[in-house]
């Protein structure tokens, strides 16, 4: 929190232009449970100053690391990570800020709930900043890019006509009076002018000092119509009532010098909005206009609630698990998913008997499914998601050795589902059958997201009068290495607590041994490689 | 438009000021949520205690205990289980809740008595799903035979993309699940009749000109042949109908295809409703006020309940539709009603708007004890209709030609999204004569058109204690014409 305090105070202590309260804000959070910034971009201009603040939502600390770019690639500020992460055991002390010179700004380690503020000094030259959560094992996922992005320049002068009546398109301004009229004092496109919402029309008048010979775009926006003149020339055309979502850009050749701007606008009622913009070969896409556009990057600082959760997080309370199914990504339609109180997730798919997906941190994010009619599937809500194995059951009978394992089937013969049972903790023990054989499926998570050592084991009891012969449990497949006690797959671990694994190619089998009418196989995930 | 409506409402409220209103009968009264439970009502059922469950689109299910007494405050809310996929069906049977969710039909059970459900049993699966949104699943209670039924929507309005969409099934005690109707299109909701048929109402689109109820008589065609592939998967109902002609008349239809019944009730569309819900029926034995052995048909759109009185002509069911009770708080998709005579209803505004203003309601309905003047029902006869009335007419009213007034009409039959009302006619009313109790009037009518809706407006007609009709208008589906 020192450095934080320091940074704040240097522009009191140094000759800067600008004190604190007047810089541009730029606002990042870190939604709880998501291992994520909620602004992946954000853009500043070069050489300026830009307030930072920066708020854990989180339930695990953070904290914001604004690094020099690799010259040859974009390392998404990784390198800088492991730097803090050999820092080892003084790593806590120092906030795991490594001593590196591609380290511009930072925050300290910033505790649950918490916010710290930071003023950065934008670096002069334009391109791309990484920057990245330094905490052991966060900067795979938190990471984001500042873009610093030479602009070019304004109008030197701006001047208005404001002309009244109810259009649905572009009037001719020239035939009708204007109501009023006079400069715009800060050079800048507004419609803000005399309070009007509805039924009025703006000229405006500019003069845009262009740099030196060349190519330029210019992009124009607006709610309801609008045309852009260069010269006298009609460059871009937006008339009629819309919405400003669309931009129309058209690309010009000027010359050097003062050139006269012209944009007719009008508009009937609902919203207002006009943006205007122009972009050249020495700089990127720059406001002529005081409204930015959403869907423009140019827009820092200005609109950062666009980025807020709005979700409905559903999450688990009081110690319980909670349960979801619903349509759910790379699950079949029938999705169970399960979120247990230390921060393990999964979705067991009730189609093919399997878990279809694992992750850790937040859960689901219902609003999808709870608003409106609910369409298509929803993704995990939580990070580091992994699958075990490919879509398709989990077991199966294979008659001899080298049977392949039944390819996915939507609704595989000979399997269904009976249900669940919950526990005290509301803890899901699913039930279903293969053929006469039935099977109770459980999980019991473990390990914190804090320690960085969550794991779930998996446990599958059966019962049959007739056992059959050759039932096999797929405990993983895809790509599997052995490694220590059990064997690393793409982002998660695997150990066999119960049963005798052997891989067969990239599937990992264990044969269900039945002593009497009961068998059980157990194996344990472990996110932590 | 703004003035010319204001005069309108006002003219109509200085007319009604005087008159009686639902709510002198049948007044709404919302459940208490002090703990702002969403409660997007999808269906609803009572225990023989007297408990009420309530199952939501959002997956829960609230158990509502001292709903049934003189003040509804004492009522109180407890979630009894969550994370369910949008609830659509509930019925109670022997200390078990079954619930029909999107994907199964669900028996959950509270083993150890803590007001939560532990053991979630799937009692049938035996249907399939995409991802779709519109492909819902509606439950029923037990039926006589103690078998469960699910009316499942088609893949969105014109086709079946996976086994059984645009069918019901039904699901015995042991487990069986069989495709038992095909034809549906987009189900509301399924219940019985006093005598124990199975109801359901479909919605206003293809092959279905206006909303209605329809008889899911086992064997049957409802109408929509989107489903029928699914033939392939079963000879549970014989062989797969003919498909119907496209752009013509349900009428002529039922000629070319045997198995195809028409609607018992056609709920005309935009006139009392756009998308009709949950069936229910008063076997209360009076204690719901004097319609008994009537159905009360939810309706999502216009949030009102329409009653509907049925009968058997010809071998098929048709009958009347009365508006009954409007103005609940959100669209309504899920009813019951307690043998003490406290119907329950609620539902959601939520992917399909509906009046009212709130995104979801629960309430109760109870009849005050005080008896509306109200057509009773309304039966076809060789040459025209008798009406019943709840209290006696005026003879003078009643029996005057000029105090009603019938328009006639039908829908085309036809694969195209919904259709306009065709084929007008204007039966003439040649003779009202009442009994002399004034209890009923017998309306010579003439012609009477098979497979119209027949409207009626009983506009002049007075109680003998001079009160207008609560509500005018009634809607007879003539798919039978007695013979004399």
């Amino acid at each position: 929190m020192t450095l934080s305090r320091l940074a704040f105070l240097l522009p009191a202590l140094l000759p800067l232009p600008l004190v604190a309260d007047d810089l541009p804000v730029i606002t990042i959070r870190t939604p709880a449970g998501q291992m994520k910034y909620d602004r992946p971009v954000i853009t500043a201009t070069p050489g300026t100053q830009v307030k930072l603040v920066f708020e854990n939502l989180d339930e695990m600390p953070h904290n914001f690391v604004l690094c020099h770019p690799l010259p040859d690639k974009k390392d998404k500020g990784l390198e800088v990570a492991q730097l803090a992460w050999q820092l080892g055991a003084a790593g806590m002390d120092k906030a795991w800020i490594p001593d590196s010179p591609r380290v511009i700004a930072h925050t300290g380690l910033v505790a649950a709930h918490q916010k710290e503020e930071l003023v950065i000094k934008v670096p002069d030259k334009p391109g791309v900043y990484p920057y990245v959560c330094t905490f052991p094992g966060h900067a795979m996922a938190m990471n984001g890019e500042l873009l610093v992005l030479q602009t070019g320049p304004g109008f030197t002068g701006l001047n208005y006509q404001l002309y009244l009546g109810d259009w649905n398109q572009l009037p001719d301004f020239d035939q009708l009076t204007p109501h009023r009229s006079g400069p715009i004092a800060d050079k800048t496109l507004t419609i803000e002018l005399e309070g009007m919402t509805q039924h009025f029309g703006v000229r405006y008048d500019g003069i845009l000092p262009v740099p030196e010979n060349g190519e330029y775009e210019f992009h124009l926006a607006s709610d309801d119509g609008s045309q852009l003149f260069i010269n006298g020339k009609s460059v871009l055309k937006n008339d009629g009532i819309h919405p400003s979502s669309q931009v129309i850009s058209r690309k010009v050749n000027l010359e050097k010098g003062p050139q006269k701007i012209r944009l007719d606008y009008f508009e009937g009622a609902g919203q207002e909005e006009l943006y205007l913009a122009w972009s050249g070969d020495k700089f990127s896409e720059t406001p002529l206009s005081k409204w930015l556009h959403p869907a423009r990057n140019n827009n820092s600082g200005t609109k950062a609630e666009d980025n807020e959760f709005t979700g409905i997080p559903l999450a688990p309370e009081n110690g319980e698990a909670v349960l979801y199914r619903n349509f759910i990504t790379d699950t079949g339609p029938r999705g169970i998913a399960v979120g247990y109180p230390n921060g393990v997730n999964l979705c067991f798919d009730a189609s093919v008997m399997s878990p279809a997906q694992f992750w850790q941190g937040a859960f689901m994010d219902a609003k999808r499914h709870w608003t409106g009619r609910g369409n298509g599937p929803q993704p995990p809500l939580g990070y580091d998601v992994f699958k075990a194995a490919p879509a398709g059951q989990s077991l199966a009978i294979l008659p001899e050795t080298n049977t392949p394992w039944p390819a996915p089937a939507e609704r595989p013969e000979g399997l269904h589902f009976r249900g669940y049972r919950l526990d005290a903790k509301r803890f899901p023990t699913f039930h279903y059958e293969i053929g006469s054989v039935t099977v109770e499926e459980s999980y019991r998570p473990a390990g914190e997201i804090k320690t960085n050592d969550l794991r779930v084991t998996r446990t599958l009891k059966f019962k049959a009068s007739q056992p059959p012969a050759q039932l096999h449990f797929r405990a993983a497949a895809g790509p599997l290495k052995a490694e220590g006690a059990g064997w690393a797959g793409d982002g998660f671990r695997i150990i066999a607590d119960q049963g005798q694994p052997f891989l067969r190619g990239e599937e990992l089998l264990v044969p269900v041994v039945f002593t009497g009418p009961a068998a059980a196989v157990a194996v344990t995930y472990h996110w932590n490689p | 438009m703004r003035s010319f409506l204001s005069t309108l409402l006002l003219t109509a409220g200085a007319a009604c000021a005087a008159d009686p209103r639902e709510s002198d009968y049948y007044p709404i009264q919302p459940l208490p949520n002090p703990s702002q439970h969403v409660l997007e009502i999808g269906a609803l059922t009572h225990t023989p205690d007297g408990r009420i469950f309530a199952a939501t689109r959002r997956g829960d299910v609230f158990q509502v205990s001292d709903a049934l007494g003189p003040d509804i405050a004492t009522a109180k809310l407890s979630r009894y289980a969550s994370g369910l996929h949008e609830c659509l069906g509930l019925a109670w049977k022997a200390g078990s809740l079954y619930v029909t969710q999107r994907p199964e039909i669900t028996r959950l059970v509270d083993e150890d008595n803590d007001g939560r459900a532990d053991l979630f049993e799937t009692v049938s699966d035996g249907w399939g799903i995409t991802g779709d949104y519109h492909e819902y699943a509606f439950g029923s209670e037990f039926d006589r035979h103690g078998d469960l039924w699910v009316a499942l929507c088609l893949t969105g309005s014109f086709s079946s993309q996976t086994d059984y969409r645009g069918w019901a099934l039904r699901v015995t005690a042991d487990g069986k699940t069989i495709p038992t109707v095909c034809g549906l299109r987009s189900p509301g909701g399924i219940g019985f009749n006093a005598s124990g048929d199975a109801f359901y109402t479909d919605n206003q689109g293809p092959w279905n000109g206006s909303s209605s109820l329809k008889w899911l008589k086992p064997g049957s065609f409802a109408g929509h042949p989107g489903g029928n592939d699914w033939f392939k998967l079963t000879n549970a109902i014989g062989s797969r109908p003919p498909e119907p002609n496209d752009q013509s008349r349900m009428v002529k239809e039922r000629e070319r295809v045997p198995t195809l019944i028409p609607p018992a009730v056609m709920l005309p569309h935009a006139r009392i409703g756009q998308s009709p819900t949950a069936i229910i029926c008063d076997t209360t034995g009076g204690k719901f006020g004097p319609f008994q052995n009537q159905l009360f048909v939810g309706e999502q759109c216009y949030s009102n309940i329409t009653r509907v009185s049925l009968e058997m002509v010809n071998g098929i069911y048709q009958g009347v539709a009365i508006p009954f009770v409007e103005g609940f708080g959100s669209g309504i998709i899920g009813m019951t009603l307690t043998p003490e005579g406290k119907m329950f209803a609620g539902g959601s505004d939520r992917g399909w708007g509906s009046r009212g203003g709130k995104p979801f309601n629960l309430d109760r309905l109870v009849w005050t004890g005080k008896t509306p003047f109200e057509i009773l029902d309304m039966k076809a006869t060789p040459d025209g209709f008798v009406l019943s009335f709840t209290a006696p007419v005026s003879h003078e009213t009643a029996g005057n030609p000029a105090s009603y007034a019938m328009e006639a009409w039908t829908w085309a039959y036809r694969a195209e999204y919904g259709g306009p009302e065709v084929d007008q006619v204007t039966p003439k009313i040649t003779a009202a004569q009442p009994a002399p109790d004034g209890l009923s009037v017998k309306l010579i009518i003439s012609p009477l058109t098979k497979g119209h809706v027949h409207y009626l407006k009983s506009a002049g007609v007075r109680s003998s204690t001079g009160l207008p009709l609560l509500h005018q208008d009634a809607y007879y589906t003539l798919n039978e014409i007695p013979a004399a």
